[in-house]
């Protein structure tokens, strides 16, 4: 059983505070992501539950094991913590070979030449790189690089896995399968994930939850679903999607509802302020924009401007009377002309 | 007063070596030295500090392990600043130091057997030594080594070469420019041999400081080493070096003839490597029994093979060309050389220095 | 390393540092050597010294040589590291260790070189008399020694700057010449540039050494009677006709106090350089610059230096070995002889000191490697005051000047007991030269461990190593090469190294340096050029490995 559990960490570098105290917990057998910009603090919380960063105050444990409390003054150094760590770079040791890198966490914990050898083959098995063994890490593709990597953190049957940026040094074709396989292999061994990403796509195929930083705080957590389509504020709703984004002014407020005036034109959309200021920034996903002509309520009046083809489906950019730009796609290319773009008020949130 | 005495006993001893009996030393050796060697061998080491180049008394300590097997000596050679910063660290740390001390800073010597760092020990061989040479039975001069004007004979003919400090200064007032830079000499201000002959010429002439207001003129280069000031006359770069060691100056003769070296017919600075036993010596009995043969007819032999010319007064030389025997201004081993090391007639005599030099 | 090893290992190295330093302090203000008996508490020797008109002469003389060494040696430097590691020059790769070879000759044998090669009646002046009438220079005066030094301190420069480099991404400049610029002016706008902060730190360890000079200004300057700071310490130790240790510590106080703020720039910009680095990104493999019809004079101009400041000195000097006289009017073929080596190998003491010189060279500078990688190791990527204490530590011993750095190690050994029975051993040498070098050798060795990336360390880490075993598994067996790198050039400095050991030289403990020093006082010419042949041989043969290794590392 590895409940990881983090309570109330402090990180500072300098006069900087990175981590400005947060607390998560990660089930067992779940696999989260830590989602959030560069500076967010993502991979500060990481290492600082590898051990490689001490907070300055807080605790952490995994099951009943206490790896960092600062009141009782636990501080377990890395080696101690019994974890995996899939490093960003992947951190092979370029002077030994694919097989010695994936034995030396047992050659540390003194297992027998035989037993070491015979996990060492079976995790490369795992990874589908059993031929490679012999070869050393400059010799490998990025992702069998990778491979190696997940497999020298697994070999020692590690309760918890941390993967920092595990697919950011990957070509897009390589993520695609590289995704798919950590999860399934994480998921078959029942392990307890935490991987830090900066691409939302990536954090929400993988993992059953996320959790969104920002500036050294978690601004949301939740399943993937519930994130993208129940942003609870502005930061959370733009970095989840592609969006169409403007600033208005709020000129009529409703049941649940607001109406913001954008230039001339006026949109309801679902009331998602604080209600103490006038100001509002609309925000709707790009998919949720119809394209089409006529009139009518939360409709607005713009002529394109330019189309890109994205492969099975065309984005295009719109200009409206105001000025404002709105993206939409559609399933078929469209010849220059005005449109009506129509911006459905259930999926238009107003922060 | 002291001086002319000094240089009479000289006059006298050097008189009398034709026929001294050559074998007093020996039998004066046989019959207190075997108590002396008894000891040595038990001591069984022996740690000597000098100044004087190991491969210039290869020879002596060769001779000496010879006739004395099993007393091992360990010869340090070293600058006599550091020779002297060693000595008196090492005495002030109780940590062992040497058993004897041999330096030809004569008055840094002096200046040691003054402040209680010296032993007494009346020597085998002090009957042959002239009394100039030894002071309080405590420090030896071990040698006589004339102070002579080495020239470069490819560039001036010995017979334009200066044969006496007034021919010296005549010629560079006559002629200053033809010598321009072409003198060198030691730096009394960072060399403490320097010092030491600058402050004996003062007492050996009045006219002295005429000299090196003449030397002055000429733009000399100064020196603080002395294979440094020898290299460049034998090179040519410098047509004459003044006050240079003539041990140095013959021994290196015997390589490179162009090397021409003058004892001055006026008069001869004599200077000695004075030797003494240390206060705190762990191994005195072989220091003195060294120093016995150092001074022994033998010793200076040996060291006279190498140019170091002998201090005996038996000895005739060794075969060493040595000054005039009126001429000789033997430096006393004493106390008067203390005066070098008061700090204000230092100062004031390098002033004067300093001012004759720059032509003030 | 545990917390508790670091701060050990700090505390150590701090303590083997200041001590000797201390111990000058405390000197400084007394009135007479400090185990003397009756020495009271005074600051006599600051006003002799402050007021001594020679002692304000040495300083301004001093700062002079050093901002024109500093003036010469960072753009020659820089040039030549441009061509060299940027550019096809043909043979480059045999040129570099030459160039490295006047950081790693004796400045004392070198300025002697200096004298028989170009001096008044030198072999290459009297030739130039024949040829023009006059000798068209003047050895001994100041622009001379200026330029000397400046010439010889090239390497310095060339070190830092090549390193620089070859860290700098090729893209950078051929970005510029795809723009239309050619390859000096690539050179001026682009790479150099580029490498400033790494410029400015050299320029502000050859201005430092300038402060330093010994052996040039010695053999160069001292006749005329023209002093410097080191030279004047000289001057100290006779003016009162006993050695005034007072008066020495006062004038190495006030060059430590012209180092220290000249480290604290460094580190500024030793700074600002890794971070440049950081922000240039990868470095892909760099492609040399085509430099064209460009590179007969670049070849023709590092020849012309290479001649002066090496090969026309070192040839003298062995000429100077190998005859018994010289000089105008000797024809030196008619004097050749082995008179000078024969005499070298008939006195054990010589022979000893050629011997203790390849030990201490070798396995003490492989020792003192050790010990710089301990240390570089216990500071390795900690955050900790204690790291930055210990930065500026180490290179506080290189503000002592070799001589008195020497005799306050003596000082140390003959008066801190546990010591004392190692005093007399070559012990007490290797961990003077270690101290003394050990601002430039721990720099060796922690630019190879920054290379390593943290996380290859961390990685160890998380998998169960302690620290103790990541370092021996992981981070050793990755600096390897950089470490055998450091040991070549450790191994050649303490070949050359000579006024560090002058008092700690006993019989048994001889090493060339030292004995060159003291040979030369007493007029032992034959033996010192001798020696300094025999030296320059291991020197040569020390450069020669580098080059092999530089060969093997480069080919994988």
């Amino acid at each position: 059983m590895a409940e990881l559990v983090a309570q109330d960490i402090h990180v500072r570098y300098g006069k900087n505070d990175v981590l400005k105290g947060v607390s998560a917990r990660f089930g067992d057998g779940e696999i989260v992501a830590l989602l959030g910009r560069s500076g967010s603090g993502k991979s500060t919380l990481l290492r600082a539950i590898a051990g490689l960063e001490t907070p300055v105050s807080g605790r952490i444990t995994v099951a009943d094991r206490v790896l960092f409390d600062s009141e009782a003054k636990v501080n377990l150094p890395p080696e101690a913590r019994e974890l995996g760590l899939v490093f960003q770079s992947y951190a092979l040791w370029p002077h030994k070979t694919v097989a010695a890198n994936v034995a030396y966490p047992l050659k540390l914990r003194k297992r027998p030449a035989a037993e070491i050898d015979q996990a060492v083959s079976e995790v490369l098995a795992g990874v589908g790189l059993e031929a490679y063994a012999a070869r050393y890490p400059s010799e490998l593709s990025g992702g069998q690089q990778q491979r190696v990597a997940l497999a020298r953190a697994l070999v020692y049957s590690p309760p918890l896995i941390l993967l920092d940026e595990p697919l950011s040094n990957l070509d897009a074709k390589l993520r695609e399968e590289a995704r798919l396989f950590i999860r399934e292999v994480i998921k078959t061994r029942k392990l307890t994930a935490v991987f830090v990403t900066h691409d939302q796509v990536e954090a929400m195929a993988i993992a059953d939850r996320i959790m969104l930083l920002d500036q050294g705080r978690i601004v949301q957590q939740g399943a993937p679903e519930a994130l993208y389509s129940q942003p609870e504020s502005l930061f959370v709703a733009d970095f989840m999607g592609v969006n169409n984004r403007v600033e208005g002014k709020i000129v009529a407020r409703g049941e649940g509802l607001v109406q913001i005036a954008v230039g001339d034109q006026r949109l309801w959309g679902v009331d998602k302020t604080d209600g103490r200021s006038d100001a509002g920034t609309g925000l709707v996903r790009v998919e949720q924009v119809g394209v089409g002509e006529g009139q009518g309520d939360n409709h607005i009046q713009a002529a394109l401007e330019t189309s890109l083809y994205l492969g099975g489906r065309w984005e295009h950019v719109f200009r409206a009377p105001g000025g404002a730009r709105v993206r939409a796609e559609t399933q078929r290319p469209l010849a220059p002309a005005a449109y009506a773009l129509h911006v459905p008020r259930e999926h238009l949130w107003v922060f | 007063m002291l001086r002319f005495f000094s240089s009479l006993c000289l006059t006298l001893s050097l008189g009398l070596a034709a026929c001294a009996p050559a074998a007093t030393s020996v039998d004066h050796a046989a019959h207190k030295g075997d108590d002396l060697v008894r000891a040595a061998r038990a001591e069984g080491t022996l740690s000597i500090y000098a100044n004087t180049d190991a491969s210039e008394v290869a020879a002596v300590l060769d001779a000496f392990k010879v006739r004395y097997p099993g007393i091992a000596i360990d010869y340090a050679d070293q600058n006599s600043t550091e020779l002297y910063s060693r000595f008196i660290a090492e005495t002030a740390a109780h940590q062992g130091t040497a058993d004897l001390v041999w330096s030809s800073a004569m008055d840094l010597q002096i200046k040691l057997i003054n402040d209680g760092y010296a032993q007494s020990y009346v020597s085998a061989e002090k009957g042959a030594i002239p009394d100039w040479a030894v002071w309080k039975d405590q420090g030896y001069g071990v040698t006589a080594e004339p102070i002579v004007i080495a020239y470069n004979k490819r560039l001036l003919s010995p017979d334009r070469a200066p044969h006496s400090h007034a021919e010296l200064r005549r010629m560079l007032e006559a002629d200053p420019q033809a010598f321009e830079a072409k003198i060198g000499t030691y730096d009394p201000e960072r060399s403490g041999v320097g010092f030491l002959y600058y402050s004996q010429d003062r007492l050996a002439s009045a006219e002295s400081m005429d000299l090196y207001r003449a030397i002055g003129a000429a733009s000399p280069k100064l020196y603080t080493s002395t294979g440094a000031l020898m290299e460049r006359v034998a090179s040519g770069e410098h047509l004459i070096a003044y006050n240079m060691i003539g041990s140095y100056a013959l021994e290196r003769q015997h390589k490179d003839p162009s090397l021409g070296v003058i004892f001055p017919s006026d008069y001869t600075l004599v200077m000695s490597r004075i030797a003494f036993v240390a206060a705190d010596a762990r191994h005195p009995n072989a220091a003195k029994l060294f120093l016995d043969f150092l001074l022994s007819r033998q010793g200076q032999e040996l060291l006279a093979k190498r140019s170091l010319q002998p201090v005996r007064t038996d000895l005739n030389g060794g075969g060493v060309q040595r000054p005039a025997v009126d001429a000789a201004r033997p430096i006393e081993v004493g106390p008067a050389l203390l005066a070098n090391l008061d700090e204000m007639r230092r100062l004031r005599l390098l002033m004067d220095w300093r001012d004759a030099i720059h032509g003030r | 390393m545990d917390r508790k090893l670091r701060i050990g290992v700090v505390v150590g190295t701090t303590l083997a540092v200041l001590a000797p330093l201390l111990l000058v302090v405390w000197q400084s203000l007394l009135t007479g050597p400090f185990f003397a008996r009756g020495v009271t508490l005074s600051g006599r020797a600051f006003l002799f010294v402050f007021s001594d008109g020679d002692f304000w002469s040495a300083l301004a003389n001093s700062s002079l040589v050093a901002a024109g060494m500093t003036l010469i040696a960072t753009p020659v430097g820089a040039m030549l590291a441009f061509l060299l590691t940027r550019t096809d020059l043909p043979g480059r790769r045999w040129i570099e260790p030459l160039i490295l070879a006047p950081m790693f000759i004796s400045s004392l044998v070198l300025a002697f070189g200096f004298v028989v090669a170009f001096g008044p009646v030198g072999v290459v002046s009297l030739w130039a008399r024949d040829l023009f009438g006059v000798v068209p220079w003047n050895l001994y005066s100041m622009p001379s020694l200026i330029l000397i030094a400046g010439l010889t301190h090239v390497p310095h420069v060339y070190l830092y700057a090549s390193s620089a480099l070859r860290n700098l991404g090729s893209d950078v400049e051929e970005a510029a010449r795809s723009t239309g610029a050619g390859p000096l002016r690539v050179a001026l706008t682009i790479s150099l540039p580029m490498i400033r902060p790494s410029l400015l730190y050299a320029s502000v360890l050859v201005f430092f050494l300038g402060f330093e000079l010994f052996g040039l200004p010695l053999v160069l300057a001292d006749p005329q009677g023209r002093l410097v700071l080191a030279t004047y310490l000289y001057k100290l130790t006779n003016i009162l006709g006993v050695p005034s240790y007072q008066l020495m510590a006062v004038v190495v106080l006030v060059i430590v106090a012209i180092a220290l703020p000249l480290v604290f720039l460094q580190r500024k910009l030793l700074a600002a350089a890794d971070r440049y680095v950081s922000v240039k990104g990868k470095a892909t493999n760099p492609k040399p610059i085509s430099i064209g019809a460009w590179r007969w004079p670049a070849v023709a101009f590092i020849c012309a230096w290479l001649l002066f400041t090496v090969i026309c000195p070192v040839l003298a000097l062995v000429l100077r070995a190998f005859v018994s006289s010289w000089g105008e009017g000797v024809n030196p073929l008619a004097m050749l002889t082995l008179d000078n080596f024969r005499q070298v190998a008939a006195y054990p003491s010589l022979v000893r000191g050629v011997v203790n010189t390849l030990l201490i060279a070798s396995v003490g500078g492989a020792a003192a490697v050790c010990l710089y990688a301990l240390i570089s190791l216990a500071a390795h990527r900690w955050r900790s005051g204690w790291a930055t204490l210990l930065d500026y530590v180490v290179l506080l011993p290189r503000a002592m000047p070799g001589i008195i750095a020497g005799l306050a190690v003596f000082w140390v050994f003959l008066f801190f007991p546990p010591l004392q029975p190692f005093r007399a051993t070559l012990l007490s040498l290797w961990a003077a030269y270690t101290l003394v070098w050990m601002a430039y050798g721990m720099r060796l060795v922690s630019a190879s461990l920054l290379q390593i990336g943290p996380e290859l360390e961390e990685a160890g880490r998380v998998t169960g190593g302690g620290p103790a075993r990541v370092s021996f598994d992981i981070t050793l067996p990755l600096v390897k090469a950089g470490l055998v790198g450091a040991w070549l050039l450790i191994f050649v400095t303490f070949l050359r190294e000579y006024s560090t050991g002058v008092y700690l030289l006993s019989p048994g403990t001889e090493v060339i340096g030292s004995l060159l020093v003291s040979q030369w006082a007493t007029g032992a010419v034959d033996i010192v050029v001798a020696l300094s042949t025999i030296n320059i041989a291991m020197v040569l043969g020390g450069l020669f490995l580098i080059a092999l290794f530089q060969r093997k590392a480069r080919n994988g």
